[in-house]
Parts: C-alpha cells; sequence; structure tokens
C-alpha cells in the first residue's frame, strides 16, 4: 500500500526477563511492520501474542530489547511527537475521584490548550461521546461503557494524527460497540490513522483496512483485509427482483459452464445489524 | 513547566479527596481537642510531685499549657506522618497497578515532570491538612489559655518541611517499590530519622571500622528529623531566629532534591 509510513518496526524484539537475568517470556520475536497514514490497521491475536507488548512500544511506555520502532520518524519516547499520539487503553483507567470535566480538562491542560480552546473541546466531544449530563460525576461511579468513553473523549481531545485503540469494543453492547466502530471509522475519514488491537474478529473485519496476526510472540502474516479474505475461486453474485425463470436459468448456465453452484438463496443480515435496527424501531416507537 | 503545575493540582485533588485523609483529620482534631479539653495536670498535687517533676515553683497553668500545646503538636505529627504515608506512598503505584499512568504517559509530559509534580501535589495535601489541624489547635489554645506562642507557629513550619522531606523519599520509593514496602519503610525513616543524635554517638563509640562506617552513612543518609523539632525552644519558650529557620529550610531542600533526584533517574526508564 503506498502512502507515507507513520509507524515502522525494524526487527521489534521485546524479552521478559526475570529479576535475575533469565529469559521468562519472548513476547515479541524480530517484527517488521508498517502503518500507513489514513488507514485502519489492525492487530490480531490470541491472548498473549504480543498484542499490547507492541502497543506500548510504540507508544513509548515500554522499551524494547532489540530492534527499533519509530512513529513519525522519531523514536516513540520523544516527548515533541506525544501530543500527535492518542491511545484509549482497554480499560479506561481514570482518576477516580475526579469527575470527567477535571479528568478531560487535567488532559487538555497537558497537552498546553488555551482556557477557552479547552472548554470549546471538552463540550465538544463530551457531546460526542454522550456525557454530558454526567460530566459533574465523579468517574469511580462510571460503568464500563462511561469509562469507555471517557477514555475515547480524551483521545478526541487530543485530535492526534495516530490514534491507538487497545480492545476497543471489549465489554461494550452492541450499541456500544457500534458507536465505537463509528467513531473510528470517522477519525478515518478526517485522515486520522488509527491502529487497533482486538480478538473481536467481526468487528476488526467490519472497518480495518489491513491487519497483522500475531502469534506467541512472530508476525504470521500482513496484509489487507480484502486481499486476505477474498476466496479467489468463488464468485459471488447479488441481485435483487430476481423471478423463479430467471434463477433456473442462471443456475443451468453456471452448470453448462462448468461452475460449482455453491448455493442459490436469500442472503443473511448480519446479527448485529438486525439487533441495532430493532432497538432503534422500538426507540422510535416510544 | 506548567505540566508540573497541572499534575500537581491533579495529584492533590485525586488525594485530599481520598476518605482516609478525612478520617485521619477528624482523629486528630478529635485529640487535639480532647488535650485542650481535658485537665492535663490536677491543681492539687503534692511538693514531691513537683520535685520529681521538676516543676518546683513553677506556674501550674502555664505548664499545663505547655503539655496541652505539646499534645496539640505531637497529635499533627503524627497523623501528618500518617497521612503521608497513606497518598505519597500510594499514588505512583496506584497510578501503575491501575495503568491510568498509560494514558498519562502518551500525553507530552516528561518523566521528570510527572516525578516533581507528584510530589508538589503532595506538599499541597501537607499545606492544606496541617494549617487545619495547626488552626483548630490554636483557636483552642487561645479560648482556654488566652495565649499563643509564636514559637509554635515555627514549629508548625519546621514541621511542614519535615513532611515534605518525609512525602520526597515516599514519591522517590514509589518509583520502584511496592506500597506496603514503601509505607513501613517511610515510618521506620520518621522513627529513624528522631533518633540520628544516637546513631552519630554510636558512629563515633564504634570501635571496629565497618561497623563505624556503617553507621556514618546511615547518619549521613537518613534525614535528620530532630533538626526541625522545636519542642525543646517551646518548652524553654526561647525565640528561633529566622537563620534557624533559613537552615532548616535549606537543608529541607537539598534533600528533597536529592530525593527527587533519585527518583526521576529510576523512573525515567523504568518501564509500566
Amino acid at each position: 500500500m503506498d502512502g507515507n509510513v507513520v509507524v515502522r518496526t525494524y526487527d521489534l524484539t521485546k524479552v521478559y526477563r526475570t529479576f535475575w537475568g533469565k529469559t521468562y517470556v519472548r513476547a515479541l520475536n524480530k517484527v517488521n511492520l508498517e502503518v500507513y497514514e489514513g488507514e485502519i490497521f489492525a492487530l490480531l491475536g490470541p491472548n498473549g501474542s504480543g498484542k499490547t507488548t507492541t502497543m506500548k512500544l510504540l507508544l513509548g511506555i515500554m522499551f524494547p530489547t532489540d530492534g527499533r520502532v519509530e512513529v513519525f520518524g522519531k523514536s516513540p519516547r520523544d516527548v515533541t511527537i506525544k501530543k500527535d499520539v492518542g491511545f484509549m487503553p482497554e480499560e479506561s483507567y481514570l482518576y477516580r475521584f475526579l469527575n470527567a470535566d477535571e479528568t478531560l480538562n487535567f488532559y487538555g491542560n497537558l497537552m498546553g490548550l488555551d482556557r477557552k480552546t479547552r472548554r470549546k473541546r471538552i463540550d465538544e466531544v463530551l457531546e460526542t461521546v454522550g456525557l454530558t449530563e454526567v460530566r459533574k460525576r465523579r468517574t469511580r461511579e462510571y460503568s464500563k461503557g462511561m469509562a469507555r468513553r471517557i477514555g475515547m473523549a480524551q483521545v478526541l481531545l487530543k485530535d492526534p494524527k495516530l490514534v491507538v485503540l487497545d480492545e476497543p469494543t471489549i465489554g461494550l453492547d452492541p450499541m456500544g460497540a457500534r458507536e465505537i466502530k463509528d467513531v473510528t471509522l470517522k477519525l478515518k475519514e478526517r485522515g486520522k490513522t488509527v491502529i487497533l488491537s482486538s480478538h473481536l474478529l467481526a468487528d476488526v473485519q467490519d472497518i480495518c483496512d489491513r491487519i497483522a496476526i500475531l502469534h506467541r510472540g512472530d508476525l504470521i502474516k500482513t496484509d489487507s483485509v480484502e486481499n486476505l479474505l477474498t476466496i479467489e475461486d468463488t464468485w459471488e453474485i447479488v441481485a435483487k427482483n430476481l423471478k423463479d425463470e430467471t434463477r433456473r436459468r442462471v443456475r443451468e448456465v453456471i452448470q453448462e459452464g462448468g461452475g460449482d453452484l455453491q448455493r442459490i438463496g436469500h442472503p443473511r443480515e448480519s446479527l448485529e445489524s438486525l439487533f441495532l435496527k430493532t432497538i432503534k424501531e422500538k426507540e422510535v416507537e416510544k | 513547566m506548567k505540566s508540573i503545575w497541572h499534575l500537581a493540582v491533579v495529584s492533590y485533588k485525586d488525594s485530599i479527596r481520598k476518605r482516609i485523609l478525612w478520617v485521619f483529620l477528624i482523629f486528630s482534631l478529635i485529640l487535639i481537642v480532647s488535650a485542650v479539653a481535658l485537665e492535663v495536670m490536677s491543681l492539687e498535687r503534692s511538693s514531691a510531685f513537683d520535685k520529681t517533676a521538676g516543676l518546683e515553683g513553677t506556674d501550674a497553668g502555664a505548664t499545663e499549657e505547655k503539655m496541652t500545646r505539646d499534645m496539640g503538636m505531637a497529635s499533627i505529627a503524627i497523623f501528618g506522618v500518617l497521612i503521608i504515608l497513606f497518598t505519597a506512598a500510594t499514588q505512583i503505584p496506584e497510578e501503575i497497578e491501575g495503568r491510568t499512568l498509560y494514558t498519562l504517559l502518551t500525553f507530552p509530559l516528561k518523566r521528570r515532570h510527572y516525578i516533581v509534580g507528584k510530589f508538589l501535589g503532595q506538599v499541597l495535601v501537607i499545606l492544606t491538612m496541617v494549617p487545619v489541624m495547626t488552626a483548630i489547635l490554636c483557636a483552642a489554645l487561645l479560648i482556654k489559655y488566652k495565649t499563643l506562642d509564636l514559637v509554635m507557629l515555627k514549629g508548625v513550619y519546621t514541621l511542614i518541611v519535615q513532611l515534605s522531606v518525609l512525602a520526597s523519599v515516599s514519591v522517590m520509593l514509589s518509583t520502584f517499590a511496592p506500597v506496603n514496602f514503601n509505607i513501613i519503610f517511610c515510618f521506620v525513616v520518621f522513627l529513624a530519622g528522631h533518633t540520628t543524635g544516637y546513631i552519630s554517638t554510636l558512629a563515633q563509640k564504634a570501635t571496629l571500622l565497618p561497623a563505624k562506617w556503617g553507621l556514618t552513612a546511615l547518619y549521613t543518609i537518613i534525614p535528620n528529623f530532630e533538626y526541625f523539632n522545636l519542642s525543646n525552644e517551646l518548652a524553654l519558650k526561647t525565640d528561633v531566629s529566622c537563620a534557624y529557620l533559613f537552615s532548616v529550610t535549606l537543608y529541607g531542600l537539598i534533600y528533597i532534591a536529592s530525593m527527587l533526584t533519585i527518583g526521576v533517574v529510576v523512573f525515567k526508564d523504568r518501564q509500566v
């Protein structure tokens, strides 16, 4: 894929050692990957595959044992790039005794935003994530979904060029997950680069451009979703208002052409879209 | 540099809203008020007691006021230490374990600013709690004895510096040590800091060289909290000069700077 490289790793290796220096676990093993500007890139893998370690390394909160990472051409430990990188952790770990306003105000201050800009942006992001009404409630009283939204809010407040999301939809109900996915797609529309990690494959398939599959620290595969999921020797034709006669003729043409007809039938919508549609209809009725 | 202040304010707010702090504050106020309200010494006493206690010819009221003030100051000191132990020792480990630090380190915030900001937040907690306790003690002394000793206020100032030094030790330890170790170690440092005179004497009298060196090193490393203690001056009603207060402040600042430097160096490469 063409485009500017936002993140690049060179033989990235991370080994966790015991106190005595003995190798405890090799979390990443010579991983080489590139993330391009404006794409949504997913790190996939089972638990313990190295997804979170990769994220921590490219955020600069952990350091490689070997190899290196470059973010915007610089080391992740360089403070100057921090304003261009936003991170939403798996759990939104917040200062429990502060409320949403104070939390975002604090992060806004760290960004160096002036008072007027800060207040305006905080109002906007709270509106976007739907937490305006509970802005004065302490975050210790928040539900999981609300805490996750604050996590997203501090990312949006930063308005960074690169957004890193660690398991963004885990633990959320289908509507919450859909909201996060929609926000992620909007980030892409605004030209942001998004890196996310997940083991909820359906969520990743919906929104990602490219994926990397990790397993026990090794990079197994990396390519676009399109290339990886396309079944080359099978074709799908979707048509509306097909009469029975037309269907019979299509079947005949395929068989005459030597094709192996797998299925002619009605397509199925996803369970997610059915669920969301049903809930929305109920809410409209009310 | 502004980030240090913002971090200090958030650190302060996060600490000051913890219920345990307010429990300590209430207990200290109960202790202070009790010390003033209860009769410390009975006016009816024997001359033998006066001789033993060195109170011959003394005014019983003044002695009672002195003991009440000392008890009040001791309460402020003890609860000040407890407040530091339960805030400074827990903040950074809580943020590491609670992973609040992950998000924080993705912001344009230098790690050394984080350490200094955390420490300043604790200083703000001290500057809130100690004056509140002092104000209650002063009010109680004024109501009961119609007197207020300026030396006592100087003693409160040196206590604030002392607690700040202890907070710096705690913040330094919290960059690498678990919470339990930090609390116990800081408490031991607080106690040992009031016995540095004995350590110095032992070091002088030690005959074995390793023991002499070890004790001398210990005497040098442990903060000399007796230097901040004005109880003798309070007892003898001698004034404390500004020069002395300046030297106490300077000693405190140097010690704090040393502790924070160690904390910054350790935390710089700490992986979370």
